[in-house]
């Protein structure tokens, strides 16, 4: 996998039912609302922290991890 | 990768010669697949026995409530719903695309001509039983004799092993559903290695930093 990938939280549009709480707790603002979705647009400052998975009260956004030793 | 020639690199079909490969492949039927499609449905018919060619798929199981319990992951040269071809039950979990995937179908009234007509695969069948009987066996001990952290233990280990053969990166929520658990489980145990000193987050990286102290976790 390429190290350099800048990888994100995934939104599943189909179980996201636009509530906004990942929007409104992002530390980083990196996620606003679109069209009553969530995008994340600053893509740059999103810190990985998995505050927006961790409210998210559909389940719908998860943060992909790539396990390696070390 | 022409049909016949995955057809012959698969263990089922070794030991037969060439023109009864041939005579296989004209019964396969080549399908791709995007991300996250569906193959088959827990408790329809089974009406087709699939090869994977390329990719991974996840075979699992839904509750009534919607929890999802992960029984395996399928990649290149693995079989799928050979069990309810020959029991003529229905199949016994559901399959998805994991990734993009390119699998071949046999019909199952086709593949039984096949094993009727070539014993040597019906020996090969047997031992892919056997393979499977061993994971589900392996998978009951895991689900009712582990801690959720001795298993994530097992698990992170299987993932950075397979290394550049895996099939993708894994989120908590499908930690989880390998595991037989929920998210909020799987966070606080990967927050309890990490605070044990296993492993250390590193934005979207898990990295194991004491394999010798994870191995005894899942043991």
């Amino acid at each position: 996998m390429d190290s350099k990938e800048r990888v994100l939280p995934q939104i599943n549009l189909d179980l996201c039912d636009g509530c906004g709480i990942c929007v409104e707790n992002c530390p980083s603002q990196a996620v606003a609302m679109i069209d009553g979705r969530p995008v994340i647009v600053r893509p740059e400052d999103c810190a990985y922290c998995g505050d927006c998975e961790n409210l998210c009260p559909q389940g719908a956004i998860g943060l992909p991890y790539e396990i390696v030793f070390a | 990768m022409q049909t016949t020639e995955f057809l012959r690199g698969l263990p089922l079909f070794q030991g037969l010669d060439d023109s009864a490969v041939e005579e296989i492949s004209r019964l396969a039927q080549r399908l791709s697949y995007g991300p996250g499609q569906l193959i088959g449905l827990e408790g329809e018919p089974c009406t087709a026995v699939y090869f994977v060619a390329q990719g991974w798929v996840k075979v699992y199981k839904l509750s009534l409530e919607g929890r999802e319990q992960v029984l395996t992951r399928l990649g290149p040269g693995d079989s799928l719903y050979l069990v309810p071809a020959f029991d003529g039950g229905p199949n016994p979990a559901s399959a998805e695309t994991l990734t993009k995937a390119v699998l071949y179908a046999f019909r199952r009234e086709d593949f039984l001509w096949v094993v009727r007509r070539h014993p040597q695969v019906a020996l090969a069948v047997l031992q892919d039983f056997a393979a499977k009987l061993r994971h589900l066996t392996a998978l009951v001990e895991d689900l009712s004799l582990r801690t959720v952290e001795g298993r994530l233990a097992k698990l992170l280990l299987d993932l950075a092993a397979e290394g550049d053969v895996a099939p993708r990166r894994m989120t908590q929520q499908e930690m989880a559903a390998q595991l037989g658990t929920v998210r909020e489980v799987v966070a606080r145990a990967l927050a309890e290695l990490e605070r044990e000193g296993l492993i250390r987050k590193e934005r979207h990286r898990i990295v194991i930093t004491d394999r010798a102290g994870l191995e005894a976790k899942a043991m």
